[in-house]
């Protein structure tokens, strides 16, 4: 029995894709309320079971981007709940049409919440457009 | 059922004086999936004779939330009155821990993120705002003014693992004790009076690959004796201590946060002062029984009470499995009248 924040965390169909600019990946906020930016945390993310180190991801959301070690400091940048985040990884270039395995863990600290560190981690095979 | 029980709840002079609702929460995989929009579920909450309490959580539901455009209020407005619902908690967020790895939030500045939270409650026609912990009895202090202007009512949520007599809820107690205002009042959330895990969670989570030895660890000392936060650190030392892995333990962590035993009877001691309700519930069995909290004697227990406000539907199963919320609630709203039928 699966959730949906696990099934949906990244998108089978289209959630990867081959640019000019390196590769993205779309990925959903797995919590069921929209949360500031500065409470998500890429736990780790391997394409293709290559580590893919933080300082090699940008994360992109509402027209801005942002260096995964700057997230924390922007507390008034809203992720809504319905929205789908890119990673892009400027150093990854893919071929259109070939499949990959992407592995990844998000981290949200609820910041409602005291201690709570939510976890999410799955690993699929999504196919480059 | 003991016998007297039966006969207490069988008194012909008691009569419900409070209402069913639901709250979005409850939707959460249909909406998150984008299965159905915000406008969507509220249809279908009065298509289904869900209400007539709709809850919304402001952060949830609302883009852009805590700010509410004219056009989207309105169209909310337009949207209640004609299915008839009766809008009744909105949920607002205290968001203090926002600055990871910074200071939380001053007293000053959780007064001024709450401040617009609330007024989108009035905006949206909400007569009471769900808070949290995380705004404390300070916090509460400074938004009287505002909430009697507004003519809101406010409160917490008392949710796992606090229980009624945890320090943190007596401050708001004394609070109350001292102000004595009609607006501050508590929100009861059910999974803080639970008799036992919902089985489908636990077989999620085995799936998961969860180790069975770590889930008995932790339902023992969820069952056990003590006091619930403590259980909490309690089963963290213990599985650290037999070596099992770090995302694992926290991931049974969440669940003491979120069931706690309790008895039910303790909410007797603060009736007048609760202003709305959060029916937590995850599971049936084949007689339409829930499973985990004790709706049996809570219902007819806030019939005594005399309570009148409303108790929203409010169905966690998204944490679990992909399931329809509304099939869930549809279940519920059929105990729910089931066990009151003789209140009416």
């Amino acid at each position: 029995m699966d959730t949906c924040f696990n099934a949906l965390l990244l998108n089978a169909e289209r959630g990867l894709r081959a640019t000019p600019n390196g590769a993205e990946i779309d990925v959903r906020l797995p919590w069921y309320r929209s949360l500031p930016v500065s409470v998500v945390e890429v736990g780790s993310l391997k394409v293709d079971e290559q580590d893919v180190a933080s300082s090699d991801i940008r994360f992109e959301l509402n027209g801005k981007s942002f260096e995964l070690q700057d997230l924390p400091a922007h507390s008034g940048e809203f992720w809504f709940v319905l929205d789908a985040a890119v990673l892009r990884l400027p150093g990854i270039r893919l071929e259109p049409g070939t499949d990959h395995e992407v592995e990844l863990q998000l981290n949200l600290y609820p910041p409602y919440v005291p201690h709570l560190k939510w976890v999410t981690k799955v690993r699929r095979t999504l196919r480059a457009r | 059922m003991p016998v007297e029980r039966r006969e207490r709840n069988m008194k012909p002079n008691l009569k419900q004086k409070f209402k069913l609702g639901t709250t979005l929460f409850s939707f959460t995989n249909e909406f998150w999936s984008h299965e159905y929009t915000f406008e969507q579920l509220v249809r279908k909450v009065g298509e289904l004779g869900l209400g007539p309490g709709l809850e919304v959580i402001g952060f949830q539901s609302i883009r852009g939330f805590p700010n509410v455009s004219d056009e989207f209020a309105a169209r909310f407005r337009d949207l209640v009155a004609m299915y008839k619902l009766e809008p009744t908690s909105l949920a607002i967020n205290a968001d203090v821990w926002a600055r990871r790895g910074g200071a939380p939030l001053s007293v000053d500045e959780t007064v001024a993120y709450l401040d617009p939270q609330i007024r989108a409650a009035k905006k949206l026609g909400f007569p009471v705002v769900r808070s949290q912990l995380a705004a404390t009895p300070e916090v509460v202090e400074r938004l009287l003014p505002l909430v009697e202007k507004l003519g809101v009512r406010m409160g917490p949520e008392l949710h796992a693992p606090w229980t009624i007599d945890s320090p943190a809820i007596v401050a708001y107690r004394e609070l109350y004790a001292r102000l004595r205002s009609p607006l501050l009042g508590f929100i009861p959330d059910f999974g803080s009076c639970a008799k036992a895990w919902p089985a489908p969670y636990l077989r999620q989570l085995r799936e998961a690959g969860i180790p069975p030895a770590l889930l008995d660890l932790a339902m023992s000392v969820w069952n056990g004796d003590g006091d619930t936060q403590w259980k909490r650190d309690e089963f963290a030392r213990r599985a650290a201590a037999a070596k099992f892995e770090p995302a694992s333990i926290s991931r049974l962590g969440v669940l003491f946060s979120m069931l706690i035993k309790q008895d039910p009877h303790v909410w007797m001691e603060i009736m007048p002062q609760i202003i709305h309700v959060h029916c937590k519930f995850y599971d049936f069995d084949v007689d339409g029984n829930e499973t985990t909290v004790p709706y049996d004697e809570l219902l007819p227990m806030f019939v005594e009470g005399g309570y009148e406000g409303y108790m929203s539907s409010e169905w966690e199963g998204h944490m679990y499995s992909r399931g329809s919320g509304i099939e869930a609630v549809q279940k519920h709203h059929a105990l729910s009248k089931r066990i009151l039928a003789p209140y009416n």
